[in-house]
């Protein structure tokens, strides 16, 4: 039995939503438009980039494309292609989840039918009404890697990481999105591309403190403190100035004690570190009792000590903790108490409150 | 996620209020979203000061999002829509700087006939701009010192504020400051359980 006749506006409803994903370059989001009955009019609704659709209609749409590509895929229909990317936009923008229905794609691009540039466009707009959705990122990786292989050139890997980043604001605590940012980074720093590191250490400073709850985020901001502590060439293309952290951090004889001229790149390393604690500090005063800080925290403090293991640098991170413990303790009790016990434990770095 | 939405100044009339200057900042919710947002927004800004008597602070949290409103003796009414990880301190700090200008800016004995097109009060929007990052406010240091916490009541529903055997759900189906499409997506977010996430 055929299914167009529950819904014989699908078919036209489809058509109009994929002429619009070819015809604008520029498409920026995906969305629902509440609506709980039909209006006599098409329940597609684009304006300013922006394309929605009415959310009576969703069931239907969907049921229709469905059916459809499931037929193709077992065969029991043969494929025209551009018929099947049609079905296969419409379906995804509902529900990106279905594996099957990227792989299709896949298999489209391999054969020539669908343009990979094209494909990076059209899944950053279903990441608009999907933030967190896995299968997205993993088919942009695809391309990345069995298409483009082309991790070397900044542009292109600055536009991927604008696009994690957008994904991230939209959902709270989206592992997904910064793991994909994470997983470029990483590409290109095996393409010997250091610069893009110090770019996001600075951009997710900003948005860390307007985030200040999102642990994934602090989880980025982690990955990539490890890489810039771990390699000089990470740390050449910093900005910001570490020096007067570790004047804050050090007194005099501990300086002494630690700088070698022969090692700038040492204290260059550990004055990175020391600015995010400090940065970290700022943030927990200004937020109260804000686990994710708190965290963070615990990691710095973890990553000083061992790093380095040097006994000088154990000493100065127990005056400042100690320091920071006595301010905090009226307005953060619990995680202090937390904290102090953590670095005793953890750190054999003891604490005594006052 | 850090963030002021939306900031109005109302004067408190004996039976309702009336909305003279709002601003709002609504960019991270989705632009088919963002008009119903608003319209709600400010449903649940009038509603609020309607339910403040005078000289008061409360803050009221609902969901992710937090409510402050701020009514002078005079009348006159602030309230902050901002997200709940906004310092409450540094969003009350804000409606009394916010409703200081406006009363030095519009005299107060024209408030009770005024309504939003006849008031110019764009300081409001370069406001809320700035504070988007709390940090801004340390600068407003004297304010902060003379607010007393203890004052301000904390609600953790919007239900809370309503009067005995008020319902939201009806006060919503009577507005008719929301159109037809505001109170649907108000539906459909209250059953999937999420403000503005379907």
């Amino acid at each position: 039995m055929d299914v167009d006749d529950n819904f014989p506006a699908a078919k036209r409803i489809i058509t109009e939503i994929q002429c619009i994903v070819n015809s604008d370059p520029n498409l920026k989001e995906f969305d629902l438009v509440i609506q709980p009955e039909s209006q006599n009019k098409s329940p597609v609704i684009y304006i300013d980039h922006c394309l929605g659709l009415e959310s009576w209609c969703v069931r239907h749409v969907y049921e229709y494309v469905y059916q459809r590509l499931v037929s193709v895929r077992k065969r029991l229909k043969r494929q025209e292609s551009n018929e099947t990317i049609t079905l296969l936009t419409s379906a995804l923008l509902l529900n990106p989840e279905v594996l099957t229905f990227w792989n299709m794609r896949r298999e489209l691009i391999l054969d020539g039918y669908l343009k990979p540039d094209d494909e990076l466009q059209f899944s950053a707009v279903v990441l608009t009404f999907k933030p967190k959705c896995a299968e997205i990122f993993t088919y942009r990786r695809w391309i990345f890697l069995n298409i483009l292989k082309d991790f070397g050139c900044n542009d292109i890997v600055l536009n991927e990481l604008a696009v994690g980043l957008t994904a991230a604001a939209g959902y709270p605590s989206n592992y997904n999105a910064w793991n994909h940012c994470f997983w470029f980074i990483q590409k290109s720093l095996e393409h010997e591309n250091f610069s893009l590191i110090s770019h996001q250490w600075e951009k997710t400073k900003v948005w860390c403190r307007e985030h200040i709850s999102d642990h994934s985020c602090m989880q980025y901001r982690q990955r990539l403190l490890k890489c810039l502590v771990a390699d000089k060439r990470c740390l050449q293309h910093l900005e910001c100035c570490t020096s007067k952290s570790l004047l804050r951090f050090f007194n005099s004889d501990e300086r002494h004690k630690l700088m070698r001229p022969s090692e700038d790149y040492f204290g260059e390393a550990i004055g990175v570190a020391l600015d995010e604690l400090y940065f970290n500090e700022d943030l927990i005063v200004m937020y109260q009792s804000h686990e994710s800080l708190w965290n963070h925290r615990r990691f710095l403090c973890y990553l000083l000590v061992n790093i380095y293991k040097n006994d000088c640098i154990k000493e100065a991170l127990m005056n400042n903790e100690r320091r920071v413990s006595t301010k905090l303790l009226n307005s953060n009790e619990l995680y202090v108490k937390k904290h102090v016990l953590w670095l005793q434990t953890a750190l054999c770095i003891p604490i005594k409150l006052l | 996620m850090v963030k002021l939405f939306a900031m109005s100044v109302l004067y408190k009339g004996p039976n309702d209020s009336t909305l003279l200057k709002s601003a709002f900042e609504l960019q991270s919710f989705g632009y088919f979203q963002r008009k119903s947002v608003q319209e709600f927004m400010g449903f649940v800004t009038k509603t609020i000061v309607e339910r403040t008597a005078s000289a008061a602070r409360q803050s009221v949290k609902e969901k992710e999002y937090m409510c402050h409103v701020y009514v002078r003796a005079d009348n006159l009414a602030g309230v902050l829509i901002s997200d709940d990880e906004y310092p409450h301190r540094v969003a009350h700090t804000l409606l009394t700087k916010a409703l200081d200008e406006f009363s030095a800016k519009v005299p107060s004995h024209s408030w009770p006939k005024l309504n939003e097109t006849q008031v110019t009060f764009n300081e409001l929007n370069a406001m809320l701009a700035k504070y988007q990052n709390p940090k801004e406010a340390d600068a407003m240091t004297k304010i902060q010192q003379d607010l007393d916490d203890t004052k301000i009541i904390l609600h953790s529903t919007i239900e809370a504020v309503l009067e005995r055997g008020e319902k939201l759900d009806d006060l919503v189906a009577k507005s008719e400051g929301l159109s037809m499409q505001s109170k649907a997506f108000y539906k459909t977010a209250k059953k999937t359980n999420a403000c503005c996430r379907m």
